[in-house]
């Protein structure tokens, strides 16, 4: 996460000449319109005194309680009554043309007879009869302006400036410049309602207009790109051209709305309703097309997403005030904050910013907003259907909410989101399994094993590049982790099957198992030094108590006896080796015993034909048993030799055949008795000999030739069976 | 007539002072055996041997675990004022450290005390003879030894070509005589290979302690 801002503010350094011009651009353009906006609205006039409620004035003179306004005239002439209507502040919620036309006719009325310093006012105070006052006509200040001004402003300014923030990051995507035409055209929205819903007294008709087709050009551009967007990202569904055209057909849009041949002024509601069904219709689309792209369907979701929960929002606010007939009444400027969560929906998954946690965070939303929208129609059902009153309804339906959709919400929460994560029991348990592992290969078996387990990618590498530390890729996609345990570092790809992404909290898990692994392994390594340093003693302890007590009895033994105390002797040695567990290389065993046999036979006056063992033969190594084993054969087959055979010549011929070893020890001499080749009979060497090789899952095969007599023996050099002995050992 | 040979035996242990000494009679019929039984007697006897004259001192048979210090100083002690004598290890050690710090310090030979009677009189004749005995994991230690210590720049204790080959033959278990067949060469040509060998290790450890010595300030 930190090297990708890091790698981003890189990035944003390099290109900061070719970026600072656009993002001027964006700023001084976001100024002039705060500018304008004020500008516009501060054109506005009202009376000093004067409360706007949405369709009802009130006003305060001295000396009376405040009354509602019904009448205004210039002194000497006709008084104007004030009608409801007058107060729309909404042209597009009028209903026809006519009615259009007659409200930008009174408004003119309004603003002429607002023109002198002073106005005289009818006022009807509530149970008493109505009076008529003298009030000045002011300039409307900025602390009259009504929320949704402020609200209005906020929404086109912060749509603007994401927008424009997105295009200099990444200047030369077209989504991008699509979003940014999308963000301008709701700043346009938004300074063209700035007078309006600052609220003064009237407008000028010539200025309404003026920003009404100002406004509806917005709006075309507005939702023209917000349908585009769908169109482009995140795959392009037509080709450039057919975009552009798409685009320019918001100019016979615009013309026909302006010759008034929508049939009604509320036409471009119209157009935003069938807005939001293109943009969910092209998000289901776009989501089909990412299926096997999953950081592209990342972003959609997200987009999609915002779509739906704010065209949800307008549409149902828009049928609600529509279904109750109050449609001019209807609060716009909150309608826009509907679109924000649309605008800032889908510039975040333009500029993909952080998109790793938006599959969470897409959930949780979806789940804020589910609870939200639940709350209000319970509210709203309660009031209405079942007339409870409002703080009831509200108290009822927090509870409702609380004690029904919250646990349901968890529930679903686990099941989408933290379902795939083991258990810390089953992860401890396959992290001891790893840990405790002696093979390597085993061990890498079963740590990539847990990789799919934990993340079901579609693939495992070796990662390409070092890895020192578990990260994430820009896009995503790839988790790199780092070696442990002697397994190499892992490229894991396309996790949830190529479905989804990696987050941090991904990074976060592969630490932790990291960190299990690592304990368990010290563990281990510390148990394994103990018992090591018990077997050094023993094996010590062996050697030279036990060893310096034969080599003192050897004095007092007899000759009969000698030989037995010199075999106890080398036994001790081996056994010692065998107890300190001491792997040796087969070449280095071989040429000690070729080493001991030869001096033997030499001593013999027995000829040895040994060959070299070859120096590119595959490198072997022995367990401690397997090289006792071999040592003990090979040294009681010359004992034989040199004792019994009379033979003037051996000749010993080791290989490795597969994973066995081969070997077989020749000599002239007299051949064994047929005693010992039935098996009837036979010293305790030959029987300490099969004894040992059969430990070692081998074989020793005893037969006499023409001309003297053979001992070969084989076993397998595997480390698994070698394992499996030692323990029996 | 020529004087009587004799060599030192240095043992601690009664029951090994005879069994090495039937050995080494057996060995050589005419030698006299002097036995000590620690370090100092060992050195009180070297301080009197120079003056007599009427026998040879050729050879010293030392027990490395002694009850006053370890028989590896004797032997340095030996190698530097007796050059000529050939000092041999008897050792219940059989591992190549100890085997290796002798080597060093000068000794010509090693018998391991648990072998049979027979092979350690067979050994001792052939060393005698100018054939000193070399397992394969020593000829593997000296090869890495002379491979990696380099540390001083005379040339001479560096290995010739010849030398090293015959150590690798020999670390892969041939005998000097199977050695010096596959280099078409003589046995005695070889087993002097091995005792330039042994000479160059001496040379070569000592010139390493002194290098030492004096990088420590100490010399």
């Amino acid at each position: 996460m930190q090297s990708l801002s890091i790698s981003n503010l890189k990035a944003l350094l390099a290109s900061q000449k070719q970026r600072a011009w656009k993002l001027w651009l964006i700023l001084t353009i976001a100024v002039l319109s705060t500018a304008i906006s004020f500008g516009l609205a501060l054109q506005g006039k009202t009376l000093e005194g004067l409360i706007r409620g949405t369709d009802t004035l009130n006003l305060a003179v001295t000396g009376h309680p405040a009354s509602s306004l019904i009448s205004l005239k210039r002194s000497g002439e006709m008084p104007f009554v004030v009608l409801p209507s007058d107060l729309i502040t909404q042209i597009d919620a009028i209903e026809t043309y006519a009615e259009v036309d007659a409200y930008l006719e009174r408004q003119d009325e309004i603003m002429t007879i607002l023109k002198g310093p002073t106005v005289i006012v009818g006022l009807q105070p509530v149970g008493r009869p109505a009076f008529e006052a003298e009030v000045k006509v002011i300039a409307l200040r900025i602390s009259d302006f009504d929320g949704s001004f402020w609200v209005c402003l906020f929404v086109g300014l912060t749509a603007f400036l994401v927008g424009g923030c997105v295009w200099c990051l990444k200047p030369d995507e077209k989504v991008t410049q699509v979003l940014a035409l999308n963000g301008f055209g709701m700043l346009i929205a938004a300074v063209s309602s700035s007078a309006a819903f600052a609220q003064p007294f009237a407008l000028p008709s010539g200025m309404i207009s003026a920003l009404t087709a100002l406004n509806h050009f917005a709006t075309v551009l507005f939702g023209l790109t917000t349908v585009g967007i769908f169109l482009l990202f995140p795959k392009p569904l037509i080709s450039n051209r057919q975009y552009w055209l798409f685009l320019a057909a918001g100019v016979p849009l615009l013309v026909l709305d302006q010759l008034r041949l929508l049939s009604i002024p509320s036409g471009l509601i119209i157009f935003c309703f069938l807005v939001v069904i293109a943009a969910i219709g092209l998000v289901a689309i776009q989501f089909h097309n990412t299926r096997r792209a999953p950081h592209l369907r990342a972003s959609l979701v997200w987009m999609g997403l915002a779509v739906i929960a704010s065209g949800g929002i307008w549409c149902v606010t828009i049928a609600a005030y529509a279904l109750q007939g109050q449609f001019d009444t209807m609060p716009e400027s909150f309608i826009f904050l509907s679109f924000l969560i649309l605008y800032v929906g889908i510039a975040v998954g333009v500029a993909r910013f952080r998109l790793f946690d938006v599959g969470d965070w897409a959930l949780r939303l979806f789940f804020f907003t589910a609870a939200a929208l639940l709350f209000i129609c319970l509210d709203a059902a309660l009031i209405y259907m079942a007339g409870m009153a409002q703080n009831s309804a509200m108290a009822v339906a927090l509870l409702v909410i609380a004690f029904g959709y919250l646990p349901f919400r968890d529930m679903l929460w686990r099941r989408f989101v933290r379902s795939k994560t083991l258990s810390e029991n089953e992860l401890m348990g396959h992290v001891l399994e790893m840990a405790f592992e002696p093979e390597t290969s085993q061990r890498q078996v079963q740590w990539q094993a847990l990789l799919q387990k934990l993340f079901v990618p579609l693939t495992i590498s070796p990662s390409p590049v070092p890895v020192s530390e578990t990260y994430i890729d820009k896009d995503n996609l790839h988790l790199f982790v780092p070696g442990h345990l002697d397994t190499p570092a892992l490229q894991v790809s396309y996790p949830q099957s190529g479905r989804g992404l990696f987050a941090p909290r991904h990074i976060d898990l592969v630490d932790h198992i990291l960190r299990l692994s690592r304990k368990a392994a010290l563990g281990l390594n510390a148990y394994e030094r103990g018992a090591a340093e018990q077997r050094q003693r023993l094996a010590q302890d062996l050697h030279d108590d036990v060893g310096a007590k034969l080599v003192s009895g050897l004095i007092v033994a007899d000759e009969a006896s000698r030989p037995f105390i010199y075999g106890a002797l080398n036994d001790i040695r081996e056994i010692a080796a065998a107890l300190v567990n001491e792997r040796a290389p087969l070449d280095r065993t071989l040429a000690e015993i070729r080493h001991e046999a030869v001096r033997r036979l030499d001593a013999a006056k027995i000829a040895l034909e040994w060959p070299l063992w070859p120096e590119d033969e595959a490198f072997v190594e022995l367990t401690a048993l397997q090289k006792k084993a071999l040592a003990s054969t090979v040294r009681e087959a010359i004992t034989n030799i040199i004792k019994h055979s009379g033979a003037t010549c051996v000749t010993a011929l080791f290989r490795i055949e597969g994973e066995v070893l081969r070997a077989r020890l020749v000599d002239d001499g007299g051949g064994f008795p047929d005693a010992v080749l039935d098996g009837q009979s036979g010293g305790q060497g030959l029987k300490s000999m099969m004894d040992r090789i059969g430990q070692m899952n081998g074989k020793v095969r005893l037969e006499n030739l023409a001309a003297g007599a053979s001992v070969a023996f084989d076993f397998p050099l595997t480390p698994a069976s070698a394992f499996k002995l030692g323990v029996h050992a | 007539m020529t004087p009587q040979t004799v060599c030192l035996l240095v043992e601690d242990q009664t029951p090994n002072q005879v069994r090495m000494k039937q050995a080494l009679m057996a060995a050589f019929p005419d030698i006299k055996v002097e036995v000590v039984g620690s370090l100092k007697e060992a050195r009180h006897w070297l301080s009197g041997e120079q003056s007599k004259t009427d026998y040879v001192f050729e050879l010293a048979v030392i027990d490395l675990g002694l009850p006053d210090g370890s028989g590896i100083d004797l032997i340095t002690d030996i190698t530097k004022s007796h050059p000529l004598v050939t000092c041999i290890v008897s050792s219940i050690y059989d591992d190549d450290v100890h085997l290796f710090d002798a080597l060093s310090a000068g000794a010509r030979g090693y018998l391991v005390k648990n072998q049979e009677p027979e092979m350690i009189v067979h050994y001792l004749q052939r060393i005698k003879q100018g054939e000193p005995p070399l397992s394969p994991s020593v000829a593997l230690r000296l090869l890495k030894h002379f491979r990696t210590h380099t540390v001083t720049e005379q040339p001479d204790i560096h290995l010739t070509g010849r030398e090293t080959e015959t150590l690798a033959l020999l670390a892969r278990g041939l005998t000097i005589a199977e050695v010096a067949r596959h280099l078409l060469l003589s046995p005695p040509t070889v087993a002097g290979y091995v005792r330039t060998i042994y000479q160059k290790l001496n040379i070569s450890t000592r010139a390493e302690a002194t290098l030492q010595a004096v990088k420590r300030g100490l010399a």
